[in-house]
């Protein structure tokens, strides 16, 4: 069937959107209102889809009567968006969030139902991180449908060019579990993009064909997203090929738990050690209010420097706003020390974040960052960028105008930068990075690309990116895979008590091993008893860009484990019990996904690896 | 309904144009006087729309019931007005749950300062203004700036500009804006459905509150 939409889903942390290209080459992008429950009695519409789950008492879902305008799941099964929110955080013990981060927590089963977190439900009315992405995907397809329904569409026309994003830092295994999610949803074959690249899009689209007089040959973009709940760094470099501009996404760092909300979190921390040391204490309701006040404060202050203080009065729960209502207020010197200073400090290239200290016995949560201060994370990611684009001839031409040195450390310093996320509506906080960057840079200036819509750019840009794979035309970033990949061999040497033994890693697939390609192992076999089911340890990294297939490397701390692979073979005829040589071969495809496959070549089976779901 | 809204409007009035209040605190009370008569000026327009809409209203199919009410015999439609009704309650526990603008209008003011009711009137102005920005977009009638001199046409639109003063039989109008005046640009409330359920839940607008453990 023909494919007539362009569809970009932002699948986010802490908000979702949805977003619709026209299949055209003309014509913006734009948002589709998503209707959601503003109540247990009514529904209305907003632009964002707030991506949690809440669980509601049977109490509540037998006096509710809002419906969504589609055939939706019954309440049991939880409620999603804005008042799921409200809701849910009067009643932590019964709200889904972050659901995202725990696709990619190494710790965690995500098919398990185990969110809430620490809640005292029930296994049977928790939900599992890749539950809690199908059901915002399914609400978000049902808006879609419901939206076309109301254009006059028919029914079932819904077949379109998807395209859901995930962050650059998610490993293959959360790629995965999203692409099979949206799956779940009914989305069909998605296509899987990097958020960074698709507030790029956005940014290319928007300027109107103008883009090209922005950037230069030589460029390198630095795509800084902060998002709510999450931070992440990209780095896109700009050629030249025949007199063509390209585009080349050449690094991209870790998935840091650290966003606007601890902002506002931190604020309301220290007006509230301000307030019970004047000896007024806030119960959590309060806290909560105190919190969201915070937010609005911190908007705007940043938005007018002529703004001293914003004032806050934080109301009791009771009915009567006069007994207890608490004022105070947020004072721009608070803003600066905690805001600019504690999450943005002038920090120098050579100061890198806190490493987490590893307890033998943790409880283990998500992996929130240990140390806020943006400043550190962001010095340590353009360090390891330098590392990273050093190992291949191609990366290091690409980068070597921009490699600067300073205080002992080498690193890239971009010489543009594209804000996204909702955070940098704030001016003082963009202005915070480019003088970091400036005076990094030695003091040469850092020019700031224009960005137009900091919540909802990824969305439109998966848009624009999905119109451009429908159309077949228009520019697009070379990307490949963020990560390169090894599986784990255990060298052969005498035991020893006490010594593991040391564990050599394998690449079968390299750094930026593009959509649509094949690699094949070559002069490696292995050999594989039929009928039984075989593991392999699996890693990553995002820092070697050297390594091609079939390296042997040593298994040290540039590799994480992202999670285990097994196939079973099924016995071959009249050869059960038998071992028989495979090869291994890796394929990205073109929806962005990884897969593995041994190969028997002389009667050309083969068979897929499959990921073993992590968690002990 | 109606009328509670009317007769909160009047005394809001009342007090704004009576009583000696600071001037922040009378703005404050000057934006709730107007979220009020928009309550009030929607009630009527749903009550309208309701009335265009009747004669198709039977051909609505029944809304799906959800599960546990499903097997139960249908309750008998509500009353069209039940609708729009509930629509603005709806509206209103928004208002509350936001900006807790119930809980304001029913306290008694009196004993409190300027100081107190300057504090809390931040409550309902943060809270409330949320709301009206989510379920409106609002533009002032007239685009330049009050005190200025218009002339009006004949033919000029009564609902758009209400004349006050000495006003002659025949045109043209001439006159000073005294208040801009606001339209809604853009209206997206929330919506409530028809049910079978029992129409008591529809009927409130914030629940009591009860801490558990």
């Amino acid at each position: 069937m023909e494919k007539r939409y362009a569809v970009g889903i932002d699948l986010g942390t802490s908000n979702s959107a949805l977003a619709l290209a026209p299949a055209g080459p003309e014509g913006r992008a734009e948002v589709l209102p998503v209707p959601q429950l503003f109540s247990f009695q009514s529904v209305g519409e907003l632009d964002m889809l707030p991506s949690v789950l809440y669980l509601p008492l049977e109490n509540e879902i037998r006096s509710a009567a809002a419906s969504l305008p589609w055939d939706g799941e019954p309440l049991q099964s939880g409620l999603v968006g804005q008042f799921a929110r409200e809701q849910g955080a009067l009643m932590p013990d019964r709200l889904v969030a972050s659901a995202k981060s725990w696709l990619c927590n190494p710790h965690v089963n995500p098919e398990e139902p185990v969110l809430p977190w620490n809640s005292d439900l029930e296994a049977g009315q928790k939900a599992s991180p890749f539950q809690a992405s199908v059901r915002y995907l399914r609400h978000l397809r049902q808006a879609f449908e419901h939206a076309l329904e109301l254009r006059g569409e028919p029914a079932g026309s819904m077949t379109g060019e998807i395209v859901v994003t995930v962050p650059a830092s998610f490993d293959d295994v959360a790629r995965a579990l999203t692409h099979r999610a949206a799956q779940a949803a009914g989305w069909g074959e998605v296509t899987l993009l990097e958020e960074q690249q698709a507030a790029f899009y956005y940014w290319i689209a928007q300027s109107g064909g103008k883009w090209r007089d922005q950037v230069r040959p030589g460029d390198l973009v630095l795509i800084c997203d902060v998002g709510g709940g999450t931070a992440d760094f990209s780095l896109v470099a700009v050629s030249e090929q025949a007199g063509v501009l390209q585009l080349e996404r050449v690094s991209v760092g870790d998935h840091i738990l650290l966003g606007g909300d601890n902002m506002d979190l931190a604020l309301a921390y220290t007006l509230r050690a301000e307030l019970e040391g004047g000896g007024q204490k806030i119960d959590n309701w309060q806290f909560l209010s105190l919190i969201h006040s915070c937010r609005i404060g911190k908007e705007a202050l940043f938005a007018d420097s002529a703004l001293s203080a914003f004032p806050i009065a934080v109301p009791s729960r009771s009915a009567s706003l006069f007994a207890g209502t608490v004022s105070t207020s947020l004072r721009r010197d608070i803003l600066d020390s905690v805001v600019l200073n504690g999450f943005l400090p002038r920090t120098g290239i050579d100061e890198h974040p806190a490493r987490r200290r590893h307890l033998g016995l943790k409880e283990f949560g998500l992996d929130y960052a240990a140390d806020p201060a943006l400043s550190k994370h962001l010095a340590f990611f353009l360090a390891r960028s330098f590392k990273n684009t050093q190992a291949t001839e191609n990366l290091s031409g690409l980068v070597a105008r921009q490699v600067r040195e300073a205080q002992g450390v080498q690193f890239i310093c971009p010489t543009a930068i594209l804000f996204n996320g909702g955070v940098f509506k704030a001016a003082p906080l963009r202005e915070r990075i480019l003088e970091l960057l400036t005076d990094w840079n030695g003091g040469a200036a850092v020019v700031e690309l224009p960005e137009t819509d900091f919540d909802l750019a990824v969305a439109k840009g998966a848009a624009v990116y999905a119109r451009t794979r429908l159309m077949g035309e228009g520019i697009r970033i070379k990307a490949g895979t963020a990560r390169s990949y090894y599986i784990g061999l255990e060298s052969s040497m005498p035991a020893v008590p006490g010594i593991m033994p040391p564990l050599k890693a394998i690449c079968v697939v390299p750094q930026g091993m593009e959509e649509g390609s094949e690699e094949s192992l070559p002069g490696q076999d292995f050999g594989l008893i039929t009928g039984e089911l075989v593991e392999f340890r699996f890693f990553s990294s995002t820092v070697r860009a050297g390594d091609r297939v079939g390296d042997l490397i040593d298994a040290d701390e540039d590799l994480e484990e992202t999670a285990s692979l097994q196939v079973a073979l099924p016995p071959l005829e009249g050869r059960e019990g038998a071992m028989i040589p495979v090869t291994l071969h890796s394929v990205v495809t073109e929806l962005g996904t990884l897969e593995l496959w041994m190969r028997h070549e002389p009667s050309g089976r083969q068979w897929k690896l499959e990921f073993n779901v992590r968690g002990e | 309904m109606e009328l509670l809204l009317t007769i909160l409007s009047l005394v809001l009035a009342k007090v704004l144009l009576f009583l000696p209040l600071e001037p922040r605190v009378f703005q404050l009370l000057q934006v709730l006087l107007v979220v009020l008569l928009g309550v009030l000026v929607l009630l009527k327009l749903l009550q309208w729309r309701r009335k265009e809409a009747r004669p198709e209203a039977k051909e609505i199919p029944a809304q799906k019931p959800l599960e546990s009410a499903k097997s139960a015999p249908l309750a008998a439609a509500p009353a069209p007005d039940a609708l729009v009704e509930a629509g603005v309650v709806q509206f209103l526990a928004r208002l509350q749950e936001k900006g807790r603008l119930v809980d304001f209008l029913m306290d008694d003011i009196t004993p409190y300062s300027n100081e107190q009711v300057g504090v809390v009137s931040r409550v309902v102005h943060q809270g409330c203004r949320e709301v009206l920005r989510g379920a409106f977009d609002i533009e002032p009638v007239h685009s330049g700036q009050e005190r200025d001199a218009v002339v009006l046409a004949g033919d000029f639109d009564a609902a758009t500009f209400r004349l006050v003063g000495k006003v002659p039989d025949q045109p043209p109008y001439k006159g000073t804006v005294l208040h801009r005046g606001w339209k809604a640009t853009r209206i997206s409330l929330p919506r409530v459905t028809e049910t079978t359920r029992d129409s008591a839940a529809r009927k409130i607008i914030a629940p009591a509150e009860v801490e558990v453990g």
